[in-house]
């Protein structure tokens, strides 16, 4: 499909190796935001600017989600 | 919530009163009101419905005739559907055309379906398709003409109305004519879509076979041209109505359009089911499927204030008028009741949006399981989405006809890109069915307008892709028609294929609905390849074996999105964090970088944000439409 995935490439090859965002990452967030609420959140003055690129860079992983897990199973107790 | 079911149609009060001697000089009026072919057969005509019950209701017995359903029958359904569905030439008006105009029709031989062999391939090969014509306007429609005129009992019948809308004039004109040689003193009145403005006009002047046309809307012209037919007065001097005066077609011109629709009852459909059961042509089910037709509103509150360039659709009344709420709900339930089918398909050219907050509620509250087709304004909210398809609204025409801020601009649509994806988000996420299309040649759109869309489409394969792609026709009425200086137009003729329908006598510049049109500033077709050709692709990925998505999970400070719009390419994204708030931030709808950063109560600076936009947008997971931002992926939740 004629321009369908140029965009994807990059983070489609890098993120081949199935990696995921790692606790650096994560530690990069304002964990604040949501966690925390308002009155622990970081300022956005004081904060360091986020990696945003790099984490898009580690976003994607490849592979098809096996739609059937998409419905649980209750398993009954013995 | 139960509500007051009506029956019988209201009537003003001034007919309500009528005296003893009134009534009876109007039951002295029998009038039957015809549909004839192309119009489709598998719903009943509104146009006739509706003049049935206004004419009941001002003591006139009307009968109705649904006679397109008896060439349905004959052609049968598939062959009849066929040539009712294409409208782009005039077809279905040539294979009448001798019928009407004997001698004076033109393409004796059928070149027509030659000359527009690529248009008309869906009958098959140049010859296979001349064959075929040639057949259907010689053997068939006569022998469909001799056996309305001896199969229906016209004895007594003092006035014949056809209602015309796209190509049934024609038929209507042969029809017409026979009548008229059986049966001189019936007298014809011509009204529908096609009268609208100086078509009506013109059509009068030139057509033997009308008496009378109403030219615009018949609601209050149609009973009152009876109504001095039966007193003997005058019927040309009724406002609205057209007739013939020494060669010279005369028009009293219109009142002013209805105002108050709450004021006539439901359409009486009554002779659609029995003639198209005892046909064949419907199942005498005790359930039935059909889309009954509603009109709740009339005109188009938007058109009124800013005409979409290309729109045609209002003819000469874009005054926007609605039903009350309290009225539709009762029209449904009585119709539904009536009919025993819970379809609806509204006939208003754009959703009221009083309904949204006075009607779909009650609906829904009701418990009423009506499905329901509307045209609506694209700009509607994901809470207004579900409500419609809560209230059971599961098809809509949304006047969606670019994926470009700046073409929708040129076009007046009042609408941003950004919007036009997010109705179709929720459209699919809700389960609503959209018509819609990708239209091109506005003046004043450049080369990059369509680059951009081309662009922005294989990322899109996830929702309901355009029904056709193409450049915009020309309609009458339209600002594109009206405004040739603005539009800068080098050119503008009828559609070409009028010329093989009506002979040289009619002035087609007044009668066609279509032309054909060379503007200025127009870009070459190729500028658009582009786009077609991943509408195509969009169109096959949807049809594919397995539907393309992209979903999201979220939970507070985390996002997965699973992308599977391209097969052989799938896979999950995964954010945390700030990411995962602005991405969740742009899912109910379009919002800026500012908007972003207040929701995430000013955590974030705006810059920041719009790194994150731009890099969601890049991957194709956001579509950016200048300011604006929106998330792609659908919830996995559904229904919520
Ligand atoms: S295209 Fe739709 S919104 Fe625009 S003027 Fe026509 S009916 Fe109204």
């Amino acid at each position: 499909m004629s321009g369908s995935t140029p965009d994807r490439d990059e983070p489609t090859t890098r993120g081949a190796t199935g990696r995921r965002a790692g606790p650096a990452a994560l530690a990069v967030g304002l964990a604040g935001v949501l966690i925390g609420g308002p009155a622990v959140a970081a300022t956005a003055d004081d904060s360091p600017p986020p990696d945003f690129v790099a984490q898009f860079d580690r976003a994607f992983t490849p592979g098809i989600i096996d739609q059937s897990m998409a419905v649980p199973t209750i398993k009954l107790p013995t | 919530m139960v509500q007051s079911l009506s029956l019988s149609p209201s009537r003003p009060a001034a007919v309500r009163a009528a005296d003893a001697a009134t009534r009876a000089r109007r039951a002295d009026w029998p009038t039957v009101v015809v549909s004839m072919p192309f119009m489709e057969f598998d719903r009943p005509s509104i146009q006739l419905g509706l003049l049935k019950t206004i004419g009941d209701a001002h003591h006139f017995p009307v009968r109705t005739l649904h006679a397109n359903l008896d060439f349905a029958r004959q052609l049968g359904a598939e062959q009849y559907r066929t040539l009712a569905k294409h409208r782009g030439r005039m077809t279905g008006d040539w294979l009448f055309s001798v019928a009407a105009f004997g001698a004076d029709a033109p393409d004796p031989d059928g070149r027509l379906a030659v000359d527009f062999a690529d248009d008309l391939a869906y009958l098959g090969d140049p010859d296979t398709a001349r064959e075929l014509l040639l057949r259907l306007r010689r053997v068939e429609v006569p022998s469909y003409l001799d056996a309305l005129l001896d199969g229906f009992d016209w004895g007594g019948v003092r006035v014949v109305g056809f209602s015309s809308t796209f190509q049934q004039s024609v038929a209507s004109f042969a029809l017409a004519r026979r009548l008229k040689e059986r049966h001189p003193e019936l007298v014809t009145v011509f009204g529908g879509a096609n009268f609208d403005g100086e078509m009506g006009v013109e059509l009068v002047r030139a057509t033997d076979c009308i008496d009378y046309a109403v030219v615009g809307e018949g609601d209050v012209a149609f009973p009152a041209l009876l109504a001095a037919l039966a007193d003997g007065t005058d019927p040309g001097a009724v406002p609205g109505v057209a007739r013939r005066v020494d060669g010279r077609a005369v028009l009293t011109p219109p009142g002013p359009p209805v105002r108050r629709l709450d004021d006539a009852g439901p359409p009486d459909y009554t002779e659609y089911f029995s003639r198209a059961e005892r046909l064949g042509l419907l199942d005498p089910a005790a359930h039935r499927s059909t889309w009954i037709p509603i009109e709740t509103a009339r005109g188009c509150w938007w058109g009124a204030k800013h005409h979409c360039t290309f729109c045609g659709l209002n003819g000469t009344t874009m005054e926007f008028r609605a039903k009350s709420p309290a009225r539709v709900l009762t029209e449904l339930a009585t119709q539904a009741r009536r009919y025993r089918s819970f379809r609806f398909e509204a006939v208003d050219n754009i959703l009221d949006m009083k309904y949204l907050t006075e009607l779909f509620p009650k609906i829904v509250d009701s418990g009423a399981d009506y499905r329901m087709f509307y045209e609506i304004k694209s700009n509607v909210s994901r809470d207004q989405v579900r409500l419609l398809a809560r209230g059971g609204v599961d098809h809509i025409q949304p006047g969606l006809e670019s994926l470009s801020t700046r073409v929708l601009g040129l076009m007046r649509k009042g609408v941003r890109a950004a919007q036009n994806v997010n109705l179709l988000r929720w459209s699919r996420y809700y389960g609503i069915d959209v018509a819609w299309n990708i239209l091109w040649g506005f003046p004043g759109e450049t080369a990059a307008d369509y680059a951009e869309q081309a662009a922005a489409m294989p990322h899109l394969v996830h929702l309901q892709p355009p029904g056709t792609a193409g450049r915009i026709w020309m309609e009458r009425f339209s600002p594109l028609f009206t405004d040739s200086t603005r539009n800068r137009t080098l050119r503008r003729e009828p559609e070409t294929s009028y010329r093989y329908v009506y002979p040289d006598t009619v002035d087609l510049d007044k009668v066609a609905y279509f032309f054909e049109y060379e503007l200025a500033d127009a870009l070459p077709d190729d500028t658009y390849h582009g786009v077609r050709d991943a509408v195509e692709q969009w169109t096959a990925a949807w049809n594919g074996p397995t539907r393309p998505q992209l979903t999201y999970w979220y939970a507070p400070g985390f996002v997965q999105i699973y992308d599977a719009r391209h097969p052989g390419s799938e896979g999950t994204y995964t954010f945390h964090d700030e990411l995962a708030e602005i991405y969740h931030a742009c899912v109910d709808r379009p919002i800026t970088a500012d908007g972003v950063r207040d929701r995430l109560d000013r955590t974030l600076p705006a810059d920041d944000i719009r790194v994150a936009l731009r890099e969601f947008g890049r991957r194709g997971l956001m579509f950016l439409d200048g300011n604006l931002a929106l998330s792609l992926a659908l919830p996995s939740s559904p229904g919520r």
